[in-house]
């Protein structure tokens, strides 16, 4: 897809949310597309991100996400919000993701009283994920109600005045991963260093320590993963826990509040 | 890039065909290809390529689209983007939703009945008041006929005799014979009667396209002189003249480089601009600031007649006089509340649609203002 396209189509659904709401949130979770969309905002917005950025911290991720994290906060003056998440030993997989990050991000929605939240998700990533819309209401339990409508035709964004609940704002939905790379590469974006392969193999999605495993790859430069995106028939996602991506665990997910 | 929603009543094989354009262009990957198929052979013993959209439980335990979803493909160098619509008539809002920037329509219709079904033509009716013309008709299922030319022949006669309908006027009908499900005609030709394959009519219609010239720009927030928003349409070169409607104002505006159109811009006007303006659009455009306008509408469901319409740029608080149908176009009057300029253009491209909320924000129909 056309990259100048594609990024007016972002900015404009960016700006249509800052229109509208309050308080927004962007969920950050230092991978290749939310580091992206922090990326568009900042340049929408001449170089500030406006809105406080939140990462899910489960105190698991890698340790180079960890020092990503430090070296993009400083380096674009990032309003950092770490919304802490307990790892409960005797849970994995989609019961992990599903009360771990879900209940940080309930806490930190509560507490901070955010009426959006930018997230990064794209149609191409999973089935559910492309039935979801730009602007996407959640209940006060953070429930997708999703045989209600989407309500945007004409890029005219039809919102209710929420008593309780957010919205969801996506203005990755019409990107493919490899339209994310591409763009990293005309807009030099710093991504986290686990993309590139080391030792035989690299990270095509991150997750936490505990569900994401590396794909074999050689890749170890932008244009080796553009080169390979383009000649792959797998899943970007097939490096995840299995179990997450399974039955209908990701609309389950989903439906709990997952991104 | 073209834009094209499939559209059809509910069981006529609109996902099956989008799934399958995915299969057959290469646009899907392997994983999910599998993950689709793994649960079609459980559920419905075969597979189905729909369940490479339909992807919600309750979508494949019952075998219909619930909501409207867009897949891309990429074939002969070029990006197409395909809109699945729910067919269920209940499901018609779901549907509507479906018509964001849409170029053409393909209207899927199963040869296997007699009759066309009305929702087809509801389908119809909706898409000429979104400005479409050009209908490619997909006569589907031909696989299950021995004499597939004789029945399509008979499927097209029967769509053509409702389509001189007055309803109809200005549609481009093309007809094309396919089976979504055995891929006949999708990308490669297989039956040598009707009018070649549906990815070539598709690229075909899009290189023949032509976009009205006019800009419009679509002001999302304005300081002093500085404004931001979406140029709709048309083209802004780095020095334009634009026309205020709200203040019946024009300025000159700058930008640093030129523009197309679906390009967010930044622009900077020769003088400061009104807070309220919420568009700004090229002089040849017909803009109507009357207390009352003519209108074309369709309504899905019964509504008070103190309606909100909800235009690209602005809302209206309105009231509709005259005979209203339900399912159907009506033409009547749209008395305005505020004097908030309207365009009047038959044009694909103008900002003369709107949809139509009721109290709740719920969409009642949608209409589009006219001459």
């Amino acid at each position: 897809m056309n990259l100048n396209y594609l990024e007016s189509r972002s900015f404009y659904i960016i700006k249509e949310a800052d229109k509208r709401f309050n308080k927004i949130g962007v969920l950050w979770s230092m991978g290749k597309d939310s580091t992206a969309v922090l990326y568009l905002i900042r340049k929408l917005f001449e170089g500030e991100i406006p809105y406080d950025v939140i990462n899910i911290d489960n105190g698991i991720d890698f340790p180079e996400s960890y020092r990503f994290r430090d070296l993009i906060k400083d380096m674009w003056n990032i309003k950092l919000v770490i919304a802490k998440s307990k790892i409960k030993k005797e849970i994995s997989g989609f019961a992990c993701c599903g009360s771990n990050k879900t209940e940080a991000l309930k806490e930190i929605l509560k507490k901070n009283r955010y009426d959006a939240l930018i997230v990064s998700i794209r149609r191409d990533e999973h089935g559910i994920r492309a039935k979801e819309s730009y602007f996407s209401k959640r209940d006060a339990s953070m429930r997708w109600n999703y045989k209600e409508p989407r309500l945007e035709l004409f890029g005219n964004f039809i919102v209710d005045n929420l008593k309780e609940g957010h919205y969801r704002v996506h203005p990755l939905l019409d990107w493919s991963e490899l339209d994310v790379w591409r763009y990293i590469k005309r807009e030099k974006i710093p991504v986290n260093p686990l993309y590139f392969s080391k030792d035989g193999y690299r990270y095509r999605s991150l997750g936490c320590t505990h569900c994401t495993v590396p794909v074999r790859s050689d890749a170890d430069s932008i244009d080796k993963i553009i080169y390979e995106l383009k000649h792959t028939k797998t899943e970007e996602r097939g490096g995840r826990d299995q179990d997450k991506e399974k039955e209908y665990i990701m609309q389950r997910l989903r439906a709990m509040g997952y991104m | 890039m073209i834009r094209a929603i499939v559209l059809g009543d509910k069981d006529n094989g609109k996902s099956t065909l989008i799934g399958n354009m995915l299969i057959l262009t290469k646009s899907i990957s392997r994983d999910r290809l599998k993950e689709a198929y793994r649960y079609s052979s459980k559920i419905a013993k075969r597979q189905e390529h729909a369940f490479i959209l339909d992807s919600f439980e309750e979508e494949r335990e019952e075998g219909f689209t619930l909501r409207s979803t867009e897949y891309k493909i990429h074939c002969n160098n070029e990006d197409i983007t395909l809109i699945d619509v729910p067919g269920h008539k209940e499901l018609i809002e779901n549907m509507i939703s479906g018509f964001n920037n849409v170029d053409l329509a393909l209207l899927v219709i199963s040869a296997e009945s007699d009759k066309i079904p009305e929702q087809a033509f509801n389908h119809l009716k909706i898409a000429r008041i979104f400005g479409l013309k050009d209908i490619i008709f997909c006569i589907n299922k031909l696989d299950l006929f021995d004499k597939p030319e004789r029945r399509f022949e008979y499927i097209k006669n029967l769509i053509q005799d409702q389509l001189n309908d007055s309803s109809y006027n200005g549609l481009k009908a093309y007809f094309i014979p396919i089976s979504a499900l055995k891929g006949y005609n999708l990308v490669k030709r297989y039956y040598d009667f009707g009018e070649g394959t549906v990815i070539d009519k598709i690229i075909e219609l899009k290189r023949s396209r032509k976009k009205d010239s006019i800009a419009r720009f679509v002001v999302n927030s304005i300081e002093k002189n500085r404004l931001e928003g979406f140029l709709f349409s048309g083209k802004l070169s780095k020095k334009s003249k634009l026309y205020d409607p709200y203040n019946n104002e024009d300025y000159a505006v700058y930008t640093d480089k030129s523009y197309s159109s679906f390009s967010y811009v930044k622009l900077r006007t020769d003088s400061i601009i009104k807070g309220n303006t919420k568009l700004l659009i090229d002089r040849r455009a017909t803009i109507s600031k009357k207390e009352e306008e003519k209108a074309e509408i369709f309504l899905i469901k019964r509504a008070a007649r103190d309606l909100t319409l909800s235009l690209y740029y602005d809302r209206l608080e309105a009231s509709i006089k005259g005979d209203i149908k339900i399912m159907d176009i009506s033409n009547l009057k749209i008395s305005k509340s505020e004097a908030i300029p309207v365009e009047l253009s038959e044009s694909r491209e103008s900002l003369s649609r709107f949809i139509i909320l009721d109290k709740d924000n719920k969409i009642v129909g949608i209409g589009r203002f006219v001459r």
